[in-house]
């Protein structure tokens, strides 16, 4: 930097003190404004979130609903079966999107924000509480991860050699796509305030790749049946209540209780959203 | 959780009842010496209070500047009653008596307290020896910490309780105190009392950085902490802006309480932290104007403050650029301008010009000394002597997390009662020669510093300085290096610690 040539103008500092404003006021504004700052990135960033967001759904739909069915492979079979299958992989694909959505919108952005310069400060000094930060991190992941569990249906429509027959149920599209958004971008949370910038690549390997490799995206859980202890310890998953909500949502195919997967949902969203907001206070209160 | 604090919104006290009363109030409750037990839980707008001996329970619930009343006597029926928030004219007090197992660190707390006073003048607030004034604790301003205050009504006025003593209340929640300064008055910005933050050290055992700070900043001045790496500074930042929670003790920035009240503190201040905070997600221009808009500013005056403040920064060319591109001293200006974006009652630096080139850490102090010249207050953080002599209208030299001194830089150097300082470098028992030297004609006092000796001199030095070269080479000790300095803040530091500020 080159030192100023004339003294800074005089007046430089501020005309009038800032009043205090209200306390619910202030939080909601400071709120806001962090959604705004959030969708401000999101917009600059618009390629890399729509390149990051479709890959993954579209190699899965490539490769297990256009390839498979092509050489004849069996995962899907060919015909009604790959029909079949291609209905029933899409729900698992739009929730794998939205749970990698959440962690990658919520958890990297967070290991970096926690990093040594700690930039996560500017906005954890915006005038409301400590907790209603994480919650807009939770509030902007899930924004983040429903446009990325939209971005799946039209790639549905076109990549599946045997085309993908849904039966949309409204209202429960209405209330587990929410649920499960905020669900992806709890674990994110969770995730991206307990893990450090050197532990990122374990994360993915040692927690996200199984989440999305046992989350019932492949298959029906109940189709578990032969392997019992699979079908209990997937229970802790929370993409298999995502992929079967989605299968309630989306299909005709056999798909957990909605009971059970509106309880599980609300629960992770509790646990994990507790786990990530605790998590965010110890991160920058010491 | 005070109900005040909730349900007021504005610093205000709840209360609204006036003094027609308003709810059926049992015989217990507001009676001098009566226990009442309360809890805070810390959520939201609800706070409940149970007075065992009188059967009674009341709730009030604050909706906006509404505050819902609903007090329960058993066996004497249920009244509900609504009313807008006011500050009343006088306050009776308890005192916290029971123990008031009070949970730290959580947000819900529960106690109990004994009515010391009603605003009828019954009993006594805490320390005063005489009857509750009306008007005189009307500056109170309840906040979580502060404790449960009870509308209620014994036929005649309302009564108020409190679980903390009302003087402390009085001295540390008032807005803004008027304080005494030679010449004049001024407001008194920052105020902290008893302020410790221990660290629980794994294996090394607890670490106390701050260990009951007493501090007040008044309003307009550069106020300085100057001390060593690890002398508490960064910690007594990071409470005063939140970022630290306390340990015990209490702390009002601008006229909020920042243990209990944090979210509305961040309001009244403005940070620039020691490493670069800076949005990266961001532009030069965003990282400016998204500061605005998470304070409250509309879009229209973000932007104008922001382009406005990129001129005055000299940053106008890299509005658009990203924030990783700037040098270090062009990202202290925007941190410098983004920090006093909102107009905060006081503007923190840590550190503000560790790292910066010479060229910068200039730029950085006129900058600091035209926004001095403009009324804000500033406190600063520093190991640089060089940056609080010329900066700092006061001074509080800090290690191992205590105030050592605190004074303008002048009152610091002239309390060393000198007018120069020799360093004379030697070897062997320098405590010897400390001796030697204090002895001499002239010599205020001498103390051993690293590998050498400092002696202050009052008077003249030019024929002063052959005699020390004499004294010290009669009494076996060779002078390696000799300096002659002007008293300094480093000089009070080594006099009141024996070490260096750099060690």
């Amino acid at each position: 930097m080159t030192a100023l040539a004339t003294p800074p103008t005089p007046d430089l500092a501020p005309h009038a003190l800032a009043e205090l404003r209200p306390r619910r006021a202030a939080a909601f504004t400071a709120f806001r404004a962090l959604l705004l700052r959030d969708l401000a990135v999101l917009r600059k960033e618009l390629p890399i979130f729509v390149v990051r967001t479709i890959m993954q759904p579209l190699l899965l739909l490539f490769v297990f609903t256009y390839v498979f069915p092509r050489i004849g492979q069996a995962i899907g079979g060919t015909g009604g079966g790959a029909a079949d299958f291609s209905t029933m992989l899409v729900a698992g694909v739009v929730a794998t999107a939205m749970i990698f959505q959440g962690i990658q919108a919520v958890a990297l952005p967070l290991v970096r924000e926690f990093g040594y310069t700690r930039e996560i400060e500017d906005r954890v000094l915006a005038p409301l509480p400590v907790w209603a930060v994480a919650v807009e991190k939770i509030v902007s992941g899930a924004l983040q991860a429903l446009i990325a569990g939209a971005i799946v249906f039209p790639l549905a429509a076109v990549v599946p050699v045997s085309s993908v027959h849904l039966h949309i149920s409204w209202p429960a599209l209405l209330t587990v796509a929410p649920l499960a958004a905020l669900t992806g971008a709890s674990l994110g949370l969770a995730l991206g305030t307990r893990v450090q910038p050197h532990q990122v690549p374990l994360m993915f390997s040692v927690i996200v790749i199984p989440i999305t490799f046992l989350g019932a995206t492949y298959y029906p859980w109940a189709r578990l049946t032969p392997i019992p202890w699979l079908k209990v310890a997937v229970l802790f998953n929370p993409l298999v209540y995502m992929s079967e909500g989605f299968r309630m949502a989306l299909t005709p195919v056999a798909h957990m209780p909605g009971p059970a997967v509106y309880a599980a949902l609300v629960g992770f969203v509790a646990g994990l959203g507790w786990l990530g907001i605790d998590g965010f206070r110890r991160r920058v209160l010491a | 959780m005070s109900i005040g604090s909730p349900v007021s919104g504005d610093a205000d006290v709840v209360g609204g009842a006036g003094t027609d009363g308003g709810s059926a109030c049992g015989p217990g409750l507001g009676r001098v010496g009566a226990v009442i037990g309360w809890a805070d839980f810390g959520f939201g707008r609800v706070v409940a209070v149970v007075d065992v001996v009188a059967a009674r329970v009341v709730v009030v619930v604050g909706f906006g500047r509404v505050v819902v009343v609903v007090d329960v006597v058993v066996g004497g029926g249920l009244t509900v009653s609504t009313r807008r928030k006011s500050v009343p004219q006088a306050l009776p007090a308890t005192r916290r008596r029971m123990a008031p197992a009070v949970r730290s660190g959580r947000r819900w707390r529960w106690g109990a307290s004994r009515v010391m006073s009603t605003v009828d003048g019954t009993g006594s607030p805490p320390g005063t020896g005489g009857p509750d004034t009306p008007g005189t604790v009307s500056g109170i301003c309840p906040n979580p910490s502060a404790g449960v205050l009870i509308p209620g009504a014994q036929g005649q006025k309302v009564h108020w309780m409190y679980t903390r003593p009302l003087e402390s209340l009085s001295a540390l929640t008032a807005p803004e105190r008027q304080v005494g300064l030679p010449g004049g008055r001024a407001v008194e910005v920052i105020r902290t009392d008893g302020l410790t933050k221990t660290y629980l050290g794994r294996g090394a055992g607890p670490i106390t950085a701050v260990d009951h700070l007493a501090l007040s900043v008044r309003s307009g001045e550069i106020f300085g902490l100057l001390g060593p790496n690890g002398a508490g500074k960064t910690t007594t930042v990071g409470m005063l802006t939140t970022r630290v929670v306390p340990t015990s003790g209490r702390a009002v920035v601008g006229g909020v309480d920042i243990v209990a009240d944090p979210a509305r503190a961040k309001q009244v201040i403005g940070v620039v932290p020691q490493t670069n905070t800076l949005d990266r997600d961001l532009t030069v221009w965003q990282n400016l104007y998204f500061h605005g808009r998470y304070f409250g500013m509309p879009a229209g005056e973000a932007k104008q403050e922001a382009d406005r403040l990129l001129e005055q920064f000299r940053l106008a060319d890299r509005a658009s650029t990203n924030v990783a591109t700037l040098s270090g001293g062009m990202a202290q200006r925007l941190m410098v301008a983004r920090a006093i974006l909102h107009r905060p009652r006081i503007l923190f630096l840590d550190e503000p010009t560790a790292g910066l080139d010479p060229q910068s850490r200039i730029a950085l102090w006129e900058i600091l000394a035209e926004l001095h010249a403009a009324g804000q207050t500033i406190l600063l953080t520093t190991h640089y002597m060089e940056e609080a002599d010329q900066l700092c209208d006061r001074v509080a030299i800090m290690d191992h997390g205590r105030i050592l001194a605190l004074d303008t830089p002048a009152g610091l150097k002239r309390s060393l009662g000198a007018d120069t300082i020799v360093r004379v470098g030697s070897e062997g028992d320098l405590r010897r020669l400390s001796a030697v030297l204090a002895a001499m004609e002239g010599a205020r006092s001498a103390q051993v510093s690293g590998d050498g000796v400092l002696l202050y001199l009052s008077g003249p030095v030019a024929r002063t300085l052959p005699r020390i070269f004499a004294a010290a080479e009669a009494n076996g000790f060779p002078v390696t290096d000799l300096s002659v300095t002007e008293p300094t803040l480093e000089a009070v530091f080594i006099t009141l610690t024996g070490k260096e500020l750099r060690d």
